[in-house]
């Protein structure tokens, strides 16, 4: 089910929806320390270095707003990261194991959330799980923002 | 597709997204246990193997499981065929969740329907099983 539709129903959408956007706000704005391991802006830095391309970023994108499940996406990653066999794609530097790190540490801050708004859990029980999927949504969003436009300054230093 | 058809495949959709996202950790935690046999012994292609049995049917999925832990057992590959083993167990595991699941969805059309949902879980977890391999394999 998809975030916004999941949510409609909820007399607390508004602060659902001022969460998920507060917390975007900090993946494009690159603040790191409340809200997880790595930084959307880093991360993509470091892809853009790497020999990661646009159609890979963009292929995970895709899987992230095509799927309901986190896992799908973290099993995406990991295939990827297995599969990148000389480590300069990516696994390299770990940035790619650091990327699923940051995603899975996104359900922290979630738990954090709601900790102080019980009636959420009460009106739907998976209403983490899938604020936790948006907000992974939305940081691979962000990052591969950042991800197009460092790798444009990388090729452009190239020629 | 009836609009309550429709309804029940969402909210079923929705409920193996769920499972699928609780139980990840219980497939990484699988694979971390027999890391002796997995991804060494028992390879990706192998995994893959199992993957693309369910789809016939979850009988043939135990036929070949069972098949290879005799052959380990012969062989003297105990971990392996601890392995084996081990995987069986899950799957009988991941059988009652999709009886529990189909029971959440208020399914009508039953076994059928359940069936399909044990299925779509057994697979997910060998996927799951697979991707940590995978990772593993290069780490």
């Amino acid at each position: 089910m998809e975030f916004m539709e999941a949510i409609k129903s909820l007399k607390l959408k508004r602060e659902a929806e001022n969460f998920v956007r507060q917390i975007t706000d900090g993946f494009a704005l690159g603040e790191t320390d409340w809200y997880s391991a790595e930084n959307a802006l880093t991360l993509a830095k470091e892809l853009a270095e790497s020999t990661v391309q646009k159609t890979q970023i963009r292929g995970i994108v895709e899987i992230s707003r095509s799927t309901g499940s986190i896992a799908d996406i973290i099993d995406a990653l990991k295939v990827r990261v297995g599969r990148d066999y000389r480590g300069n794609g990516w696994d390299n530097a770990g940035v790619g194991r650091r990327l699923i790190e940051t995603l899975r540490s996104l359900r922290a801050k979630v738990d954090e959330f709601l900790a102080k708004q019980p009636e959420f859990k009460e009106e739907d029980p998976d209403v983490a799980r899938l604020i936790h999927l948006q907000l992974c949504r939305n940081f691979l969003d962000v990052m591969a923002a950042h991800f197009e436009y460092a790798k444009r300054v990388e090729e452009d230093k190239d020629e | 597709m009836s609009r309550d058809q429709e309804k029940i495949e969402k909210s079923l959709v929705s409920l193996v997204h769920k499972w699928s996202d609780e139980n990840i950790a219980r497939a990484e935690k699988f694979v971390d246990l027999h890391r002796k046999v997995i991804p060494k012994r028992i390879g990706i292609s192998q995994l893959y193997a199992m993957k693309n049995s369910i789809i016939i049917g979850f009988e043939h999925l135990l036929d070949f499981l069972k098949s290879r832990q005799i052959r380990a057992r012969k062989a003297g590959y105990f971990h392996e065929e601890g392995c084996y083993e081990d995987l069986m167990n899950q799957i009988q595991f991941i059988k009652e969740d999709a009886n529990q699941l189909s029971k959440q969805a208020d399914l009508k059309e039953g076994k059928q329907l359940s069936r399909r949902i044990e299925k779509e879980l057994i697979s997910r977890f060998i996927q799951h099983i697979i991707s940590q391999s995978v990772s593993i394999e290069k780490g």
